[in-house]
């Protein structure tokens, strides 16, 4: 179990704090996600659990040890938290051969040279890596440095495993193939994961748990699917997909989370209200969640009008670029016969999948 | 957390407790680390420094500086009144400026033929090139003066042969010394001027040959504007290097009295018979060549951080193109090959010739019968001789391994450290420091120091030992700051959390990828601690001279031909140093760019991705 309470942590020489407070808990066997964009603090809070940086002020607790706190003054070294890393670059130690490499965690830890070869093997034996052992480490390929990394961080058998953008080196199949590996051997082997990403598809396909964090600070946490459905923050839902964000007023009184109606340029939509950061209201609702209706039914709530501006054809789905006034929205459809540029459509979305996000306080 | 107790992991087998005293060491350790790291640097770099100003306004005639009580500005009025001052420094100027400029320039020339055109030979004029760096500069002093000696130098004598007597000079004059010293800075310029030549992306070229310009015109209008800066700063570089420079000018100026600022400060130091000393003196033209030094250096490090970001290398693994030269294939390599036969093989030649003579004679099919090994045999039967090797050995060993420790665990200590930024800035400043500190100033220094501390360090190996230190720690440190920051922060942070303490990760993983660096860095300090006669010259004794000295002293007592022998053998012991595989390997690894993809394993991950 990972615990981190307040984390604050400021550069030496910059101005800003890097990490505002951040604090989580990942439980034993759990995936959880750090995602966020460039630059967003990420890293530096991996670091912070890894004892490769230390925090200003917070707490840190590994298996229910205190390994940073700063009010105990307390700060253990980076080499005696027991943990396993794989680190954004690999880091894979190019005079080493492969199976030096991953037995490199075992050492000093009064094992004797039987054990050590037969936990290398295993280690290797995981990733698949198990012929290539006696390699030198340069003569690896991307996908294969990133398998010995995994064998390195997961040969000691510590129940904490720290992921930095594992497979951001990888091209998108061998990402996709990786993804899933790491995902089986998470299930395996249980470890208490934090892995950290840019990629929020990634982040939605692994993890049990993510947390979505803006500037130094965790901006929403939760189940992927929840947060991806019904996001409570508006980050959240820009972040996490494509989104459509129409200008509204709301109809009476509003309350966080009352069902309520607002008017869009589009017609009168219903949903649930959350905290917004804007200054006006916003009815949020993704593309693929509109669906297109008879422009000649009589109008209702939850139901929208606007003309056809432009197609963009994605692959799988139609992209449907649609105007009223000022305002735009896209709708994504199965692929099929296209209306003329300028014809008028109707849409609805169901309140489930929609919010209104109100104007800031 | 005096009582914390920590329990580690929650596996049988590989649970540890760690008693508190030993936590707290481990949040202590890095500083007790770089205290040690800059107590070092202090006493090798700062001290010596300290010790010159304060001589400068305490020390007087035949006085040391703690033999007085008062402080004057009496050294630096007398080098402001003195005419003959300003005539030295005038003599200075002048050296430097013409020296270094020619030796820029024929660097420039070969580096360009070499890296950059299709000459032919390209591999023999490269070794040939380099070839000086094993020649120490009293022995390529001694070498000239054997060629252009006014009465029987071998080229004076074939000039005038050849009816050509016009042509004559005198190898004493000041002209002569500042060719001398410019040829012999050419191979030092080549290395450094080479890299820029190498790392010169030919696309730039290669739009301007389409612009319809021709080769020479790209010359003169693309390439040499686009490597200024980096011309520039090896042109800085080596300005300091000849102005502080004491082997040329105290070998060729001992006959004719031409003097510059380094021979005069040993001269006042150690004045003819019937003259005294004056300390003083020497110590305020010291402050002085050393605050010229400290601010061209400045303006180098400005420069050469400029010049990184000018010239870069774009695509990796490209292969530059070379510019055909077409007729002037032939003439060019002429050109290089004159240098060559003037520069390298004629005082390589003379002075083996000369050592295989008791008297000089003008070499021709006649006096080939007159050769001798007698010389060799007089060195080998020499009392001295197995006591100055053993001296030297010792000394140079010893020394060259100091610096590079110091050097390694400087790098580490500005590069990785976890002390706070700017102390680490601190740090490399204070070690990059002693390069604006001239070979006789270190020597003054340290006479200085050692005379005053109760340690009797004075008058035996160890002040030479540690002058070199000082002497060469900034060249290493530059050297083992690149090298370090090649490694990746990564591949040492994986080794921590592998559970693997800070010591035995620098003894893992740091060591072993810096290794072919050390070595490089190790034996070019080694070579020139042997090449150094300034530094020796003025803290040697009988009882801890070395090989320079010696030489110095054969040559000083009319035994030329011992000189000579001498000098041959120190030639063909470093030039075997120089050939060996790990130094080409090393200096390779400092100045490539590929050894930076191999040890930075984000790089290589991306490449083979
Ligand atoms: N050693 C450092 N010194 C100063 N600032 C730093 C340092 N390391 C990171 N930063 C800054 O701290 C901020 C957060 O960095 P961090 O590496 O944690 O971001 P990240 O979320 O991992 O981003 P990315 O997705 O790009 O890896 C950035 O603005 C970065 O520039
Ligand atoms: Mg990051």
């Amino acid at each position: 179990m990972i615990v981190a309470e307040s984390l604050v942590k400021t550069y030496e020489g910059a101005k800003a704090p890097v990490l505002k407070g951040v604090s989580f808990q990942v439980e034993r066997g759990e995936v959880y996600t750090l995602l966020g964009p460039s630059g967003c603090g990420k890293t530096t809070s991996l670091r912070a659990v890894a004892g490769l940086e230390s925090a200003d002020s917070g707490r840190i607790l590994l298996d229910g040890r205190v390994v940073f706190s700063s009010k105990e003054r307390i700060n253990v070294p980076p080499d005696k938290r027991n943990i396993g890393m794989v680190f954004q670059s690999y880091a894979i130690w190019p005079h080493m051969s492969v199976s030096k490499n991953v037995a490199y965690p075992l050492q000093g830890r009064g094992l004797s040279n039987d054990e050590i070869r037969k936990r290398v093997s295993r280690a290797l034996e995981v990733v698949g890596l198990l012929e290539l052992a006696e390699r030198p480490s340069p003569n690896l390929s991307g996908g294969q440095q990133q398998r010995v990394a995994l064998a390195r961080a997961i040969v000691a058998e510590t129940s904490v495993l720290l992921l930095d953008e594992p497979l951001s080196n990888l091209d998108a199949k061998l990402r996709e193939q990786m993804r899933r590996d790491l995902a089986a051997l998470q299930r395996q082997l249980g470890h208490s994961t934090i892995y950290v990403t840019h990629d929020q598809e990634e982040a939605l396909a692994l993890s049990h748990r993510v947390a979505l964090m803006r500037d130094g600070e965790i901006v929403e946490e939760g189940k992927p699917m929840a947060m991806y459905q019904h996001p409570q923050h508006p980050f959240t839902a820009a972040f996490l997909g494509a989104a459509n964000f129409a200008p509204c007023v709301i109809v009476g009184q509003a309350r966080p989370g009352d069902m309520i109606e607002a008017d869009t340029p589009f017609g009168r939509f219903s949903g649930v209200a959350r905290l917004g950061e804007d200054r006006e209201a916003k009815l949020f609702f993704r593309p693929h969640m509109a669906r297109l209706e008879d422009f000649d039914a009589p109008p209702r709530v939850n139901r929208g009008v606007a003309e056809i501006a432009e197609y963009s054809f994605l692959g799988e789905v139609l992209e449907i670029m649609a105007r009223k006034g000022d305002s735009a929205i896209r709708i994504r459809t199965a692929p099929g016969p296209r209306a003329a540029a300028g014809a008028r459509i109707a849409f609805g979305v169901d309140p489930e999948h929609s919010a209104i996000f109100l104007p800031r306080a | 957390m005096s009582d914390h107790v920590i329990l580690e992991g929650g596996r049988p087998g590989v649970a540890r407790v760690q008693s508190a005293g030993a936590a707290a060491f481990a949040r202590r350790a890095p500083f007790v680390m770089f205290g040690a790291v800059l107590a070092a640097l202090a006493w090798v770099a700062a001290a010596p420094f300290l010790m010159l100003v304060y001589s400068s306004f305490t020390a007087e005639k035949d006085k040391l500086p703690f033999e007085t009580t008062h402080l004057s500005f009496a050294n630096y009025i007398h080098i402001v009144q003195d005419a003959k001052t300003w005539e030295v420094i005038g003599t200075t100027a002048l050296f430097t400026i013409g020296a270094t400029s020619i030796g820029i320039g024929i660097a420039m020339f070969m580096a360009w033929l070499i890296e950059r055109t299709d000459a032919p030979c390209r591999r023999f004029l490269f070794v040939a090139t380099l070839i000086p760096m094993a020649i120490p500069s009293m022995i390529y002093a001694m070498a000239w003066i054997q060629l252009g000696g006014p009465n029987n130098g071998f080229i004076n004598t074939s000039l005038a042969n050849m009816g050509l007597g016009f042509l004559q000079f005198n190898v004493f004059s000041l002209w002569s010394m500042i060719v001398i010293q410019g040829a012999s800075l050419a191979s030092h310029a080549y290395l450094l001027i080479a890299v820029a030549f190498r790392t010169f992306d030919t696309s730039w070229e290669e739009q301007s040959f389409i612009c319809g310009h021709g080769r020479f015109a790209t010359l003169f209008s693309i390439t040499l504007p686009m490597l200024k800066p980096a011309l520039l700063a090896a042109a800085l570089f080596f300005t300091v290097v000849s102005m502080e420079t004491f082997d040329i000018p105290v070998t060729l100026g001992l006959t004719s009295h031409v003097q510059v600022v380094s021979t005069q400060i040993y001269w006042s130091t150690h004045p003819e018979s019937g003259r005294l000393p004056d300390y003083g003196l020497a110590s305020a033209l010291a402050i002085f060549l050393v605050a010229i030094a400290f601010a061209l250096i400045h303006l180098y490090q400005r420069a050469t951080r400029h010049a990184k970001k000018f010239v870069t290398i774009t695509a990796r693994g490209y292969r530059p193109r070379r510019m055909p030269l077409g007729a002037w294939r032939w003439p060019l390599f002429a050109a290089a090959m004159m240098f060559v036969v003037a520069a390298v093989a004629m005082p390589l030649f003379i002075l083996i010739w000369r050592s295989l003579l008791r008297f000089y004679q003008y070499p021709s099919l006649n006096a080939l019968n007159l050769l001798n090994v007698n010389s060799y045999r007089n060195i080998f039967g020499d009392p001295d001789i197995p006591g100055v090797l053993a001296n030297t050995a010792k000394m140079a060993l010893a020394a060259a391994g100091a610096t590079t420790i110091l050097a390694a665990a400087t790098a580490w200590q500005v590069v990785r450290g976890s002390i706070g930024a700017a102390w680490r800035r601190r740090l490399n400043t204070l070690a990059f420091f002693p390069q604006s500190l001239p070979s006789v100033v270190v020597g003054l220094a340290l006479i200085f120091i050692y005379l005053w501390l109760p340690v009797p360090v004075y008058g035996t190996l160890w002040i030479i030992g540690l002058a070199m230190v000082t002497r060469f720690l900034a060249y290493s440190v530059g050297a083992l700051i690149a090298a370090q920051m090649q490694i990746s922060p990564e591949l040492e942070e994986a080794s921590r959390i592998a559970g693997v303490g800070r010591m035995r990760t620098y003894l893992q993983i740091v060591l072993p990828l810096i290794f072919p660096a050390l070595v490089a860095a190790f034996l070019w300090v080694l070579i020139h601690i042997v090449r150094e006669l300034g530094l020796s010259l003025m803290l040697y004794t009988l009882q801890s001279q070395v090989l320079s000295t010696k030489i110095w002293l054969l040559w000083e007592n009319g035994r030329v031909a011992d000189a000579c022998a001498t000098g041959v053998m120190t030639v063909a012991a470093l030039l075997a140093l120089l050939a060996l595989p790990s130094v080409g390997a090393g200096l390779r690894a400092l100045f490539s760019r590929r050894a930076r993809n191999h040890l930075n394993p984000c790089e290589t991950a991306k490449t083979a991705a």
